[in-house]
């Protein structure tokens, strides 16, 4: 297999290091220390509250186990949200200042290979702390109404906006030169994807509601949290505080059909997006690694030193 | 072979290299020589493939490394002016991770590392943290991870800064030896002295200009025709002075005792001339010939011509 799809599908020896370095560093080992501690600590507050309830009323209140899965799944999206872009926008700014990554770039065939070593090492590393959350999660079957299919859908959206937010945070840290920079760069990038999307979500409900426009929901498709508001209320067939907020449900014209349609879109679209960005990173880092973007570079010279003569 | 055919960089309004040309023969070392921001290491990483060359050409081989960059990986080894190392990597890990980033297959990429370090005499490090190397051995490292992938050009910016003694000779005895291999050497160094024992042929770039190419051994005869012919006389030496006054070629004399400093035009021919006239006046001679200078004579008097002319130009 060579090129580029030898890259992808074959061992990476980038993301061979990644890992190497990871497993050493103390910071992997905090991060699901940490992250199960929150996790589990709010668990077992919520599950223990809805207890007290049996023992004082004799009844079980089910609104607790949509507020424990809802917030359980909220957790896990802050904290991919809070993980995946501080490290991605690391990544390259990283080896940039390590002053790596221009001797991984004369030895490597093509750039791509360093962005996908990176990008992979990263989603590894959330896929690794997500997974240690299951054992946690798996307390809501205490209730039964939660299936563990609804569980790996969680599990496979929360990784969908990983992914997406881990492709911004590549392609930040492939523009920036200082990893500072990358970071704030990155956080604001996914900050405006939410809100500019809600916002533009909610005036386009507006319009809607007023017959001026059909909006389903466009703007969401690049909303990084709207596929997993969406998911969560329809796997409780309720809404809740951040569905409402995101999806602005001011008119009942959206189908269940439709809705269904536009999460498959939304995770097409944010897939594709990703792929962009991962791609547009690989040309960044080293434009010449690309031959139209080289050729193109040659001829832009060449035209500007024959019309200086 | 590597020809380097008017190379041309802009960064911003700053045109940084002004068409340099080169050639680098094959199995031979070839010293860049330059002040800071001369242009060596804009012209050496357009080489290695890291920067976009405004126009020009650069050829290995035959091979147009501008338009077949990906080749560049295959052929060129470069090895910057800083280690670029990963702190939390052992020695033999981090040989490894570029093997195998050089597209040596996981088995070899073991056998080779060691075989590498072995060449630099680093076996004995192999399983310590790099973090943990003299900046000597870390430098060594460097040079022990680029010849991993075998390539058939090295570029090596500013190699031996921070080596000590021992191992700056170590180093230039193994340059030799990769040398002797075929393999082309561009290298680039503020210490002159240490390119003059080593370098075949030399470069000296200005403000991104090339202002001198040519072999080690012709650098001085080629540039030097301006410094005095020395001649130091035990007997006679008035008549020694007539001999040059008759020559049309000497310019002027200035007399130190029985040092004489003749500013002489001529050639080799014309000063073996003026010494046969001299002997046989009976002038008994001790020493007669020009200054012969170092690389660095050669370089402060190239750039100062330079900023001279500069500094004309700008009036």
């Amino acid at each position: 297999m060579k090129g580029v799809s030898g890259i992808v599908f074959r061992g990476n020896p980038i993301y061979r290091k990644e890992i190497s370095i990871d497993a050493r560093a103390a910071r992997v080992f905090s991060l699901i220390l940490i992250f199960n501690c929150i996790l589990a600590i709010v668990t077992f507050v919520l599950f223990f509250t809805s207890l007290n309830g049996v023992s004082s009323m004799n009844a079980l209140n089910y609104s607790g186990l949509v507020d424990m899965y809802t917030l359980m799944a909220y957790i896990e999206f802050g904290i991919v949200f809070l993980v995946i872009p501080s490290i991605t926008a690391g990544s390259i700014t990283g080896e940039r200042e390590r002053k790596t990554l221009d001797i991984m770039l004369v030895g490597s065939r093509h750039s791509w290979m360093v962005v996908w070593g990176k990008f992979k090492a990263c989603i590894q590393l959330m896929l690794v702390v997500l997974f240690s959350s299951v054992p946690i999660l798996s307390i809501v079957f205490v209730y039964g109404g939660i299936r563990l299919l609804n569980i790996v859908h969680l599990i496979f959206i929360i990784t969908l906006a990983g992914v997406y937010m881990g492709s911004v945070g590549i392609f930040c840290s492939s523009v920036c030169k200082k990893t500072t920079s990358a970071i704030i760069l990155a956080y604001s990038a996914v900050l405006i994807l939410i809100l500019i999307t809600t916002v533009l979500n909610f005036f386009f409900a507006n319009m809607e509601s007023h017959g001026v426009y059909d909006a389903n929901y466009i703007a969401l498709h690049f909303n990084p949290m709207a596929p997993l508001a969406y998911l969560v209320s329809e796997q409780l067939e309720t809404s809740n505080i951040l569905s409402d907020f995101i999806f602005t449900k001011t008119s009942d014209v959206t189908t269940d059909m439709l809705m269904e349609e536009w999460l498959r879109n939304s995770i097409i679209v944010q897939t594709a997006l990703s792929a962009v960005l991962l791609i547009l990173s690989a040309v960044i880092i080293n434009p010449l690694k690309f031959n139209f973007v080289r050729r193109a570079w040659m001829k832009y010279g060449e035209r500007k030193d024959a019309k200086k003569n | 072979m590597l020809k380097v055919t008017n190379l041309k960089k802009k960064y911003g309004r700053k045109q940084v290299l002004k068409g340099i040309n080169m050639e680098v023969a094959t199995g031979s070392i070839y010293g860049f020589v330059g002040q800071n921001g001369a242009g060596k290491t804009t012209t050496m990483r357009i080489i290695t493939g890291l920067l976009a060359a405004d126009s020009g050409m650069v050829e290995f081989e035959g091979v147009d490394l501008l338009k077949k960059s990906k080749l560049i990986a295959d052929i060129v080894g470069y090895v910057p002016d800083y280690f670029g190392v990963y702190n939390k990597l052992r020695v033999l890990e981090y040989m490894e991770f570029f093997a195998l980033l050089y597209g040596i297959s996981a088995n070899k990429a073991r056998k080779k590392s060691r075989d590498m370090l072995e060449m630099m005499g680093l076996e004995h490090v192999a399983n310590q943290y790099v973090d943990e190397l003299s900046r000597g051995m870390k430098q060594r490292i460097c040079m022990a991870r680029t010849l991993l992938s075998d390539p058939k050009l090295l570029v090596l910016d500013e190699p031996t800064s921070g080596m000590d003694p021992q191992s700056r000779i170590e180093f230039k005895r193994l340059l030799k030896e990769l040398s002797a291999q075929g393999k082309s050497i561009i290298i680039s160094s503020h210490i002159l002295p240490d390119l003059s024992e080593i370098c075949d042929s030399i470069g000296i770039i200005d403000e991104g200009r090339m202002l001198y190419e040519g072999k080690m051994d012709g650098v001085s005869t080629d540039v030097n025709i301006s410094n005095p012919l020395g001649i130091r006389v035990i007997e006679n030496r008035d008549e020694a002075i007539r001999c040059i006054n008759e020559s049309s070629l000497a310019q002027s004399i200035a007399i130190d005792g029985n040092d004489i400093q003749v500013a002489f035009l001529g050639d080799n021919k014309s000063e073996a001339e003026l010494l046969e006239k001299m002997i046989a006046n009976g002038v008994r001679v001790t020493f007669f010939g020009r200054k012969r200078d170092n690389l660095e004579d050669v370089f402060m008097r190239l750039t100062e011509q330079e900023d001279e002319r500069s500094k004309r130009n700008r009036v």
